[in-house]
């Protein structure tokens, strides 16, 4: 009986938990947590002298009720996701920009006519916005949040505008290489040129997933 | 005492019994109970959300033990933790000396110098 209700309680709290777009492993490790800290709440009342289900009842009773708790850990999972998605942009930025910087300005010493100027002005102004809102979102939701005046939802805000940034930088380069596809992967380094394309394309499916969960969190966090 | 009492003061609170060594959350739970007579017996349900606040902030760091067959998370103050405690302490000290300047009754030694005057 005492088993079966805090095996309810955890499941209470897992199904709770899983509002947030958070791995299943960060969930499990809370519910395990719990788990451990009930057991002892059990054997610090079954000591005192209590009955198993009264100590068990005593038990849930001092943790709250499964969703209350599970609200309280539901920003900490949803700032923690903004985190991991501010990372992915972070760390693929720079492999990205150096690919298309590089076969860039191949095709323009080939005086490739692929519209670079429009395209170089659109990515500054998407670089511009996107890798300060990147860094702002690592850093308020890290380890030195404590030293920030940003609270997590404006970190949210800034990653959803770095994904944006990163999801329209990825396309205006991939639409402009389309245009002059032929001429550009068909010049002898045109490998880098795929390359950066592949790389592009994968950002593209990173950020579009990151700017889905990204969305869920920032309502998560108010 | 109520949880509301202690908003805002329960993550130096945890700070300070973290800073005795290591402990897991109910651990610090009970280190809040008995180091305050039973006064800070507080829903056990805040204080783990607020230990993976700190965690989060970097103040603590959290691992998985398995030191008596029983995987346990247990939870340690940072170094940046105990600059936060050693900051928090001197603004509580700071605090508590105003407040009990102003509510001694006057004319004892915690009293403001103004109402003896």
């Amino acid at each position: 009986m005492g088993d079966e209700l805090i095996q309810r309680y955890l499941s209470d709290l897992d199904a709770a938990l899983a509002v947030v777009p958070a791995s299943a492993r960060s969930r499990a490790a809370i519910v395990a947590e719990i788990g451990d800290g009930l057991a002892d709440a059990v054997a610090d009342h079954l000591d005192r002298g209590h009955l198993p289900d009264q100590a068990t009842g005593r038990a849930i009773e001092e943790f709250g009720a499964a969703t209350v708790l599970a609200a309280q850990f539901v920003p900490i999972l949803a700032t923690a996701q903004v985190h991991r998605w501010a990372l992915v942009l972070l760390r693929t930025g720079p492999l990205v920009g150096a690919l298309w910087l590089v076969t860039g300005l191949l095709a323009v010493s080939r005086g490739l006519p692929i519209g670079w100027p429009v395209v170089g002005i659109l990515i500054g102004v998407v670089l511009v916005v996107s890798v300060p809102c990147t860094v702002v979102a690592v850093v308020v939701t890290g380890r030195g949040s404590h030293r920030w005046p940003l609270r997590p939802r404006q970190a949210a805000d800034a990653a959803r505008l770095a994904a944006g940034g990163a999801i329209l930088g990825d396309l205006v380069l991939l639409i402009a290489l389309s245009i002059q596809a032929s001429p550009v992967l068909t010049a002898p380094d045109g490998g880098l040129a795929g390359a950066a394309m592949l790389a592009s394309l994968i950002r593209l499916t990173l950020a579009t997933r990151g700017a889905t969960r990204l969305r869920r969190a920032r309502a998560l966090l108010g | 005492m109520r949880a509301e009492t202690l908003k805002g003061h329960l993550d130096a609170l945890l700070l300070a019994v973290l800073a005795d060594g290591p402990r897991h959350g109910y651990g610090v739970i009970e280190a809040l109970r008995t180091r305050t007579d039973g006064m800070f017996d507080l829903p056990k349900g805040t204080i783990y959300p607020a230990l993976h606040r700190l965690e989060q902030a970097g103040l603590v760091h959290a691992s998985w033990t398995d030191t008596t067959g029983r995987r346990r998370r247990v939870y340690e103050l940072t170094p940046a933790g105990q600059r936060r405690l050693g900051a928090e302490r001197t603004a509580w000290h700071e605090f508590a000396t105003a407040v009990a300047a102003l509510l001694a009754p006057p004319g004892t030694d915690a009293g403001p110098a103004w109402a003896t005057s």
